[in-house]
């Protein structure tokens, strides 16, 4: 049974989109609901802690009173964004164009609104980090091109 | 048989019988010395050992030399069979070793399990695919995105 909901293992964007398709007719979802759809079903401190840090990152919305957690209007816009298909475009760009576009991305970073940029920033560290689930499936020695 | 040719045959046999035993029980002393002589020749092997300085150390195995990076050609082609399969792999989620196993029955052998697994990886990475949960042994439970 896992017991850590590291953004090395879920990236931002799942939670994102298991708590979107587990809402109730309100839009929220309790913690424990969360652990149980990750398969953490004994301790849900972990889902607890990962939804608090997410939380200040602007991705969710808690509600006190109630103890239910909900997408916030950005992170809907994120989940929502995904539909445009622009990440098909990116696949066709060829490697060497692969610089300018990291450009953009960055000069997006430092320029856009603070949820993006949050989200770009652990995306990449999702991808980059060596205890990534990303970085040892996809090999700890890349090749030199 | 009649009796003098009963008592006839005996007295040939008892010889024979005797030896026989004499043999088993030669045969049990020798295995015997070679159990005993094989535990010395051991003893002497595990001090020669202990003192050869060139000699392989108890310690961490070092790290396999089999890292290797999966195609996107590859991965493209499981999340074409996933896409195909929609209906199927929708519900509750997929993992590695069930889609190999699915793949299999279908009598697609090839790629072998530990490839599908490193496609998948590559898949969730690049946001193809999503983490849905991870399974009580840990296995990660992946769902289309």
């Amino acid at each position: 049974m896992p017991k850590h909901l590291t953004l090395y293992d879920f990236r931002d964007l799942d939670l994102m989109l298991t708590v979107a398709e587990h809402v109730n007719d309100d839009g929220f979802i309790s913690t424990d609901d969360i652990a149980t759809e990750l398969g953490f079903d004994d301790d849900h401190r972990a889902v607890g802690s990962r939804m608090a840090w997410m939380r200040r990152y602007g991705v969710f919305d808690y509600d006190e009173s109630r103890k239910l957690w909900r997408l916030t209007r950005g992170g809907e816009r994120v989940l929502e964004a995904r539909q445009l298909g622009a990440t098909q475009e990116l696949a066709a760009v060829p490697d060497g164009a692969l610089v300018d576009v990291m450009a953009h991305v960055t000069s997006r970073y430092r320029h856009g609104d603070a949820l993006t940029a949050t989200l770009l920033r652990r995306e990449f560290l999702f991808g980059t980090k060596p205890n990534s689930a990303a970085y040892r499936g996809d090999g700890r020695r890349r090749r030199r091109r | 048989m009649s009796d003098p040719v009963k008592v006839e045959l005996e007295r040939i046999l008892a010889p024979l019988r005797k030896q026989a035993a004499e043999l088993d029980k030669e045969i049990e002393r020798a295995e015997a010395l070679l159990a005993d002589k094989r535990e010395d020749r051991r003893r002497i092997e595990r001090v020669l050992r202990a003192a050869d300085p060139n000699a392989p150390r108890p310690g961490p195995r070092p790290k396999s030399s089999h890292d290797w990076e999966i195609s996107q050609a590859t991965a493209d082609k499981i999340l074409d069979y996933l896409k195909e399969h929609a209906d199927r792999y929708n519900g509750d989620g997929f993992h590695a070793t069930g889609l190999f196993r699915d793949r299999k029955a279908e009598g697609l052998r090839q790629p072998s399990d530990a490839t599908v697994n490193k496609a998948l990886r590559l898949l969730h990475q690049q946001g193809r695919i999503r983490l849905v949960r991870r399974g009580t042994g840990g296995s990660r439970i992946y769902g289309l995105v």
